[in-house]
């Protein structure tokens, strides 16, 4: 096993040999492309299983693999590498299986249903994958950033799949629209760290977050801006690159894109949502936080985002009509929970989230695209009911995406979310009030995500068939069915990795793995080295068992309170809507508290007339004065002309004057007349 | 010898596109632009050249002649290459075959003229990024005007003749007053110059030779010889507010046109920017820093902003160029490696990226007759291959890694971010950096209304995928900007190594 | 011995009937011959300081006005023919269809 870090840079390539491939022949091919990137995944995944056991074992890897542009002189050479620490390893392993499975669905939701443009599709499929495991081992920022866009572009072109209709294009661009705003804070923070910094590498010897490190310590002097001290600066460098994890990750505000981007098809939904493009902001933060570790001040905006998000998409989810939309809001409220779990010291537990969400949010994708495929491509919930006795195994599959979701236990999403929140409480407790409030808000969206999740799939699989289609819905095949089995075991048991309220409660050493695993590695990027450069300190209510149990109960209470509440309301024969009880909350909840609304508002009303204004400007007056000096030009000479009389007399007259004055003016100056 | 060779071939080729029949024009004139395509390819594989030609480093392929005796300044046929023009010769020699390429469909009548007077517009441009001696240089800077002047009031949309006087005129306007700031230059040197050669005056400059004129101190010469040269650069650029020429003549002028217009003609201005302004006065260009980046600032936004309030797509473009032209003189005032490298390959990533739009936006409108966005909508389901190039030249366009677009725009504002001209320089290229998200705005934009929903076109005109000979050119220009994103050293290390030089001067960065 | 003056007086006074001639007639005709004296006073001038100055260049120049005075004349006949056939007539007045 020596040797098989070094087939690192294949896991990237292959998924872009599929793209070339799909792109170039996909046409000529069985499936449209579909085996090419099947292929290519799978063998991804099998690299990356590897990978990850290599790095069990102890071995990373940190490799230069081009340079991208040389600097001549003293200018800094900027450079491509690989970076194959557990934290990457681990995001391989999850992005490659979730891509192959995902390929495979899309083989029963794509091909089966006759789309065309399949080789389009494929190619994408491939391209975005790629990217994605590009921007997983980036040795930089900049390489990171680079793929990050074009992360960003794969969404595009999936999202506005279906082009000849009017929303997804429109959805589209709106996606790239946003996370764009969200990455040019995000490209102005890796302008800085160069420029702060001269290196923008993750690891190795002139990594940045310890450059920072030790420039924090005065043991080595980097170039601040406009006058700030260090850490202020620093602070400022985090807070851009923020801006663009923000962005992708959908965290308020930019998270409107997300729930729009539903356009595109299911199975790229589950990509865009699990394992690609909203994880990548998250993971841009544990991969640099070594660098935010430093910062308090930006610990604790990133905490109180994702707090505030979490709760904030939650509510918003909880009267969505259509699976898809319920699924969007809940992705951005659990990729809150993440954000809530850097923020908040807690590196290992918003990781391990980052990974069991994975799992069972591409589970509930597929599943929906499932229940989709059935009910002939109509989400609405309430067109359904009753699907249980029909699908079998997307009911069980999604119900133990659901549980996970919940955060029942033992299902995988209990235990990270609830090592987060409990990260949250104990560095909260520590002497942060802030910590505190977003620890409120992660508690109190645990309820609505059980709420919620659970009127999904009452209203979905339980009760009777509301519409025709429910009734008689169309089959599925094992190209639908097999990833869900697959993801259903992994969304039951992918929890049983990290049992740290377990441990701490029977005492049982040894069955954190996750902790262990990310525990290895280069000094500068495991978990034991941010503990320790973390400006947190722990307190807990009486010992720190009796806080892992509160904790634990609090939030298993309130998901099963939650999931409850949904029994009573919608598990039952006819439900019927109850919104109508929120009274006029209803209505901010529907239009998902104005967000889109002002973003649209300063699209629309803000920026297109300040640039009319502009255009108004630009013709009237800049291209006026270009023009009015023309003009006046032009009407001196239509006045000067009328001179010209055409009379020979006239013109002799004229000549005759001026020899004459030419003469009387020549006398006068040379005294003749003196 | 070789300039000498690819210049007269070049001037060859034009006159004999000239007499041959109109039907084999394009056909003759694709053919002969080959020949400088390869003869600048020969010399990129024989570029020896090292350091700034201007200070000096030595030139590629020099030829150093006396030619003619004026008072007591020599004139010399000097030329050279170094690594601030060889990109831009390759870039010059491969977008005009593109361009004649392009222009097969749309232009159908007066073909001879129309492809000669390509070619002759290529033979001075060569000569522009070649000429090392001021004489020689103002000379096929002027000449170019002509067939330019020609191609748009000739070959031009209704309002042709408008825009072709305004575009001479108003380039003519610029270049005199250059032309008087230089002059006043070469004044001030008074003896301690013998010709007009650029290394010469630069060098002499450099020493420290310049003495007052006209009742000026030295400084204050230097200053006003700034501000006019800049100001002539500036509308060739274009800088706003001097721009208004530029879209007028983008939409009137036939769309090969408009590729060498954005693609070759504006890079004269940076080129000459760099060249004089950047490389002669650097002490008096960093004095100006303040005032230049907020022209660069103004340009890159205020551009944006234009292209977002466009209906007609080819004005769109060209308002996004005068934004991106902004980001160049905002790379030039950095005086970083990356600030002023970025700028001159941005010179050559433009010219390829916005050649490309410029041609895409031509192949939909030989086929639509239209370039209003509100005329039509879902012209992929039409076209598919063109609208899928013009999606990946747009999102070129707005700076996607691996393109070259992104390189050059990240060099730029890593060099800009970085620099020690001003304090505040990272809020200016912050303000700049904004740019990146209009641009997207409106591209995208654009593109959801014209190519993207339910095909509609109310015109009467079939709408059917555009012949290869169309969407080829598109094609060669996408893999270049392609290219050149993955691997940005094929011209940045030569152009680092001409750019250095130049930030040495006056205690550089 | 006639003073040198006296022929500068008499090409004065050619020269100023000219001009007269020029100024007060529209007659293309009369324009010819106000010219021709204008010429003639600008030759009476170099003949007679050729004499003065003992020198034959002035007379020279003399001769070559004379020619050249002819040539004009040649075309200017020839200007008023077609002045004749376009206008109806040889008034110069009328013929202004040149002005802008």
């Amino acid at each position: 096993m020596a040797g098989i870090l070094e087939f690192a840079p294949a896991i990237v390539l292959l998924p872009f040999l599929s793209f070339l491939i799909a792109l170039g022949a996909g046409r000529y091919m069985p499936k449209g492309g579909a085996l090419a990137g099947i292929g290519a995944t799978a063998g991804s995944f099998a690299l990356a299983v590897a990978t990850f056991f290599a790095v069990s074992g102890g071995q990373t890897y940190n490799q230069h693999i081009y340079t991208w542009a040389t600097g001549v002189g003293d200018a800094v050479t900027l450079d491509f590498g690989l970076l194959i620490d557990p934290l990457s390893a681990m995001m391989l392993v999850i992005v490659t299986l979730i891509a192959f499975l995902v390929h495979v669905f899309s083989l029963g939701y794509m091909n089966d249903e006759g789309e065309t443009g399949l080789p389009r599709y494929y190619a994408a499929l491939g391209l975005f994958s790629a990217s994605m495991l590009g921007f997983v081992v980036s040795s930089n920022l900049l390489m990171a950033f680079m793929f990050f866009e074009l992360v960003g572009l794969c969404s595009y072109l999936l999202i506005g799949f279906w082009f000849r209709q009017d929303g997804p294009p429109s959805a589209a661009k709106k996606a790239f629209l946003v996370t764009r705003f969200g990455d040019y804070f995000f490209l102005i923070g890796v302008v800085a760290v160069f420029a702060t910094f001269g290196s923008a590498a993750f690891a190795g010897p002139d990594a940045f977050p310890v450059l920072a490190e030790e420039a924090l310590h005065g043991e080595h002097s980097v170039n601040t801006f406009l006058g700030m001290g260090e850490e202020a600066w620093f602070t400022v460098v985090g807070l851009l690159v923020l801006g663009g994890v923000v962005g992708k990750s959908a965290q308020f505000p930019l998270h409107t894109w997300l729930p729009d981007a539903m356009e595109g098809p299911t199975p790229v939904s589950a990509l865009i949502h699990a394992a690609t493009m909203v994880a990548a902001g998250v993971y841009l933060v544990a991969r640099m936080y070594g660098f935010y570790a430093l910062t308090p001040t930006t610990l604790a905006i990133i905490a109180l985002i994702g707090g505030f998000t979490a709760l904030f998409a939650a509510t918003m989810g909880v009267v969505k009509k259509e699976i898809k939309q319920v699924l969007a809001y809940s992705t951005i409220s659990q990729y809150g929970y993440m954000m809530l779990g850097l923020g908040a010291g807690g590196y290992v537990a918003a990781t391990f989230h980052l990974m069991t969400h994975a799992f069972f949010k591409a589970l509930l994708f597929l599943g929906a695209g499932s229940v989709i495929i059935a009910m002939h491509h109509n989400e609405n919930m309430w067109d359904m009911g009753g699907l249980k006795d029909k699908m079998p195994v997307t009911y069980y599959a999604f119900l133990s995406g659901s549980l996970a979701l919940a955060g029942i236990v033992p299902f995988a999403g209990f235990w990270s979310k609830d090592e987060v929140l409990y990260e949250t409480l104990i560095h909260g407790l520590g002497g942060s009030p802030i910590l505190l409030a977003a620890y409120a808000m992660g508690l109190l969206a645990v309820f609505f995500t059980g709420f919620y999740t659970f009127r999904m799939v009452f209203l979905t699989f339980h009760g009777e068939p509301r519409t025709e289609t429910a009734r008689n819905p169309h089959g599925v095949r094992w190209n639908v069915k097999a990833p869900l089995a697959v993801l259903g075991v992994l969304a039951a048991t992918a929890g049983f990795v990290n049992m740290v309220p377990v441990e701490k409660l029977l005492g049982i050493k040894g069955i954190d793995f996750l902790h262990q695993f990310l525990d290895g590695s280069f000094s500068s990027l495991n978990a034991h080295h941010y503990a320790e450069i973390l400006p947190y300190s722990s307190s807990y209510i009486g010992g720190e068992a009796t806080t892992v149990a509160i904790g634990a109960g609090v939030s298993l209470g309130l998901a099963l309170a939650g999931a409850a509440l949904a029994y009573v309301l919608y598990n039952v024969p006819e439900p019927v809507e109850h919104t109508e009880k929120l009274g006029s909350i209803k209505t901010v909840l529907y239009n998902n508290y104005y967000q889109d609304e002002y973003q649209v508002w300063i699209a629309t009303s803000v920026v297109q007339p300040i640039s009319r204004v502009l255009d108004k400007f630009d013709q009237g007056i800049v291209d006026g004065v270009v023009n009015g000096i023309s003009s006046v030009s032009l009407f001196a000479g239509s006045r000067m002309k009328r001179i010209q009389t055409g009379v020979v007399s006239n013109y002799a007259a004229l000549l005759t004057l001026g020899l004459t004055a030419l003469l009387l003016g020549l006398g006068l100056i040379g005294g003749w007349f003196a | 010898m070789i300039i000498e060779a690819l210049i007269a071939v070049t001037f060859l080729a034009a006159l004999v596109t000239f007499v041959v029949p109109d039907r084999y024009a394009g056909k003759a004139a694709f053919a002969l632009s080959l020949v400088p395509v390869l003869g600048s390819l020969y010399m990129w594989q024989q570029y020896d050249a090292s350091g700034n030609a201007l200070l000096g480093g030595s030139a590629a392929f020099e030829t150093d002649i006396v030619w003619l005796q004026l008072g007591q300044y020599d004139l010399h046929w000097l030329v050279g290459v170094d690594g601030i023009s060889m990109p831009l010769i390759v870039l010059t020699t491969i977008l005009t075959t593109l361009a004649i390429v392009s222009a097969w469909t749309p232009i159908t009548e007066r073909q001879s003229q129309f492809f000669g007077l390509m070619l002759f517009m290529e033979a001075n441009l060569l000569g522009v990024f070649t000429a090392l001696d001021f004489f020689v240089w103002f000379v096929f800077w002027e000449a170019v005007l002509v067939p330019m002047y020609f191609l748009i009031g000739v070959w031009g949309g209704p309002r042709r003749k408008y825009a072709a006087i305004k575009f001479f005129v108003y380039t003519n306007i610029a270049s005199l007053v250059m032309f008087i700031g230089f002059i006043s230059l070469v004044f001030g040197l008074g003896d301690s110059i013998s010709s007009l050669r650029l290394p010469e005056i630069a060098q002499a400059l450099q020493a420290g030779q310049l003495g007052g004129f006209a009742g000026l101190s030295a400084g204050a010469l230097a200053s006003v010889a700034f501000i006019a040269m800049f100001f002539g650069f500036a509308v060739k650029v274009p800088v706003a507010p001097l721009h208004t020429w530029l879209p007028d003549a983008h939409v009137e002028a036939p769309t090969p046109v408009s590729v060498m217009l954005a693609g070759v003609l504006l890079k004269m201005g940076t080129y000459a920017l760099l060249r004089f302004n950047f490389t002669m006065l650097p002490e008096t260009a960093r004095s100006f820093a303040l005032p230049i980046a907020l022209l660069a600032v103004a340009s890159v936004i205020y551009g944006a902003l234009l292209a977002l309030a466009q209906q007609d797509l080819k004005r769109i473009v060209a308002y996004s160029s005068v934004s991106s032209m902004g980001y160049v003189i905002l790379g030039l005032i950095a005086y970083t490696t990356y600030g002023v490298g970025g700028a001159t390959f941005q010179m050559v990533a433009h010219g390829l990226i916005s050649g490309l739009m410029f041609m895409a936006v031509g192949v939909i409108y030989n086929t639509t007759h239209t370039r209003m966005v509100t005329d039509m909508s879902g012209v992929a389901d039409r076209m598919p291959v063109t609208a899928g190039i013009f999606v990946a030249g747009a999102f070129g366009y707005m700076g996607l890694p691996l393109m070259a677009g992104f390189a050059a725009e990240f060099f730029i504002f890593k060099g800009a971010f970085e620099s020690t001209v001003m304090e505040a320089m990272p809020l200016f290229t912050g303000a700049a950096m904004f740019g990146i998200v209009i641009v997207a705005g409106y591209l995208l934009f654009a593109m959801q209304r014209t190519l993207f929903g339910p095909f509609e076109f109310d015109g009467d005109y079939e709408i059917t995928e555009a012949p290869f000979h169309d969407v080829a050119p598109l094609a060669v220009l996408l893999l270049l900007t392609i290219v050149l994103g993955v691997s940005p050293d094929i011209f940045f290390t030569m152009i680092q190594d001409a750019v250095n030089p130049i930030l040495e001067l006056g205690g550089a960065f | 011995m006639v003073p040198g003056q006296y022929y500068l007086v008499l090409s004065a006074a050619v020269f100023c009937i000219g001009i007269f001639g020029l100024l007060t007639r529209k007659n293309a005709l009369l324009f010819l011959m106000s010219v021709e004296l204008m010429l003639n006073a600008a030759n009476i001038n170099l003949v007679a300081f050729s004499y003065y100055w003992g020198n034959v260049t002035g007379q020279t120049f003399g001769l070559f006005t004379m020619a050249l005075a002819a040539a004009e004349v040649a075309v200017g006949i020839g200007i008023i023919l077609v002045l004749y056939r376009n206008f109806d007539g040889v008034d110069v007045t009328k013929a202004t269809t040149m002005r802008w």
